[in-house]
């Protein structure tokens, strides 16, 4: 991948959105730089440097209820945004004074910022998105790394310690010592990875959401076999999946 | 001398013809009893020879029933039972029966707890059933605070009537705004609780309210749970109402109105003639 950096420095004008998705957003604040990413002339994406801040959520509805969470943070330096993205008509060329606001003494000081997050991009293999895809590898205010592949409803999240894999009814979440996977019928499966000071160790802990209502909604009749009366499963059977639920001792 | 020696003979000779003809009494006994013999045996033949018999050795269809083994003309012996001392004997058995039976029986508590699905109790593992009861020991350890801090938001109707609404998925500020009919800090005000608790999501992309797994649990157990005191009360006023209705009898009817007019104020619940959700 041959990536280069435009030499035209731009402003944003108005507030605008780099990467606006169903699950995920990247605001720019007016006054903001940018410049442009080229390969072979084409416009392939951004860099840009100013006040922005980014929503995503990190959360999949499963037949048992919405699993994940909504993170949102302000970020901080320079970010690329990797993707077809059309921010021009929010922009105007940007002056000495803009470049000051944004902490650089210089248009070079800018570029040479730009080129080094292009160039550490490129070491990490970031491909240009397909199909309005867009990519996004930054640092937040608290200079904590972000890399955020959004593609329509799906997206994958990397921010801290942890990693987001999430589509419309599956979320993958991967953290430093564990590892679950919330599956499209409200199930979930875990393993957890005990390494660097502990001896390496993995184990499954925990297998399984309460999903009493399968039984109860007349959307989940059709796991019912086709040889009960009415196509229904009986009625004491709603609760137990549920966790530590004992209906003798409530009786 | 010679008196004596007559006398000895005569006896002797009265003697010689008792035992002759004691002698001959019995060869007529033996001859009868011969004839008898020859003519039971004969009988017995004819009717065999009359009856024929049937392949697998049973009576044919009609014919009079077999007596029963060891009950035959020959070989009968009646067994003489004296139903006297036994019924004596029953009487003094039974003497005092119906008042240990009921003695028994007032010491027997009411069974309160209904059993289901006796089956899915066999050959439960003794490792299950001691951790089962762990596991109550547990649940019942836990204090006021933790319970009102589960239940707290889920104590008012708008917020149930929001978790209902967020069952079908996702929905916006807007959407609820219509569909509670609260809008602006009065709708924040019933939203907040539930995110805080956990049982609503709030995604920042869209401002999008999800319900998550805890809040679908919450509300689906608190329509079990409502659901269950519902019977209960309902079947606590049924009986309320049958013995009401046992002690009206001996009671006048102005007081049995009175009785009456007081139960009315619980009316059954529509869903207490539904299934039971077990």
């Amino acid at each position: 991948m041959n990536l280069q950096i435009d030499e035209s420095i731009m402003v944003t004008s108005r507030s605008c959105q780099p990467i606006l998705a169903e699950k995920a957003v990247v605001e720019l604040q007016p006054g903001s730089l940018w410049t442009r990413v080229l390969r072979d002339d084409e416009v392939v994406g951004i860099i840009f440097a100013g006040e922005a801040h980014f929503a995503v959520d990190a959360i999949a509805e499963t037949p048992a209820g919405a699993v994940g969470e909504s993170i949102t943070d302000d970020l901080e330096g320079c970010q690329l945004v990797l993707g077809d993205l059309d921010i021009v008509d929010a922009s105007r060329e940007a002056s000495e004074d803009d470049l000051h606001t944004n902490g650089f003494d210089t248009a070079a000081s800018f570029l040479e910022k730009a080129r080094s997050i292009l160039n550490d991009a490129q070491l990490r293999k970031a491909r240009i998105p397909s199909n309005h895809g867009r990519v996004l590898i930054g640092h937040t205010l608290t200079n904590s790394s972000l890399v955020l592949v959004v593609s329509k409803d799906k997206l994958v999240f990397v921010y801290r310690d942890r990693t987001f894999v999430v589509t419309d009814d599956t979320l993958i979440e991967v953290r430093k010592d564990r590892l679950r996977v919330y599956g499209r019928h409200g199930r979930v499966f875990g393993l957890s990875m005990l390494g660097h000071d502990h001896q390496h160790h993995e184990s499954i802990i925990d297998v399984g959401v309460p999903q009493p209502w399968d039984f109860w909604d007349d959307s989940a009749s059709d796991c019912c076999p086709p040889h009960m009366p009415h196509r229904r499963i009986p009625r004491y059977d709603w609760h137990r999946a549920t966790h530590d639920w004992d209906p003798d001792w409530v009786v | 001398m010679s008196n004596d020696e007559d006398t000895l003979k005569h006896e002797l000779d009265e003697i010689r013809e008792l035992k002759e003809s004691l002698r001959e009494e019995l060869e007529e006994i033996r001859r009868e009893k011969e004839e008898l013999r020859q003519i039971r045996a004969e009988s017995i033949r004819r009717r065999r020879e009359s009856t024929p018999r049937p392949p697998h050795g049973r009576p044919p269809h009609g014919a009079p029933p077999r007596p029963p083994r060891g009950h035959s003309s020959h070989g009968y012996r009646p067994t003489v039972i004296d139903l006297e001392s036994l019924a004596e004997s029953l009487e003094d058995m039974m003497s005092g029966l119906g008042e240990q039976i009921r003695v028994a029986m007032s010491s027997i508590k009411p069974i309160d707890v209904r059993i289901r699905n006796p089956s899915m109790r066999r050959d439960v593992p003794k490792s299950r059933i001691k951790s089962r009861a762990k596991r109550l020991k547990k649940v019942e350890s836990i204090p006021p605070d933790r319970i009102a801090r589960i239940l707290s938001p889920l104590g008012n109707v708008e917020r149930l009537r929001i978790l209902d609404y967020l069952k079908d998925g996702a929905k916006t500020f807007n959407d609820i705004e219509s569909y509670t009919g609260k809008t602006g800090s009065s709708l924040t005000h019933h939203l907040s609780p539930l995110i805080e608790a956990g049982y609503v999501v709030k995604g920042a992309v869209r401002g999008t309210y999800y319900i998550t797994v805890s809040g679908r649990l919450a509300y689906r157990l608190a329509q079990w749970l409502t659901s269950q005191v519902e019977q209960e009360l309902s079947t606590i006023f049924t009986e309320e109402e049958e013995i009401v209705d046992s002690d009206s009898t001996t009671e006048d009817e102005d007081v049995l109105d009175e009785d009456l007019s007081e139960d009315d104020e619980f009316e059954l619940s529509p869903e207490s003639d539904e299934e039971d959700v077990w």
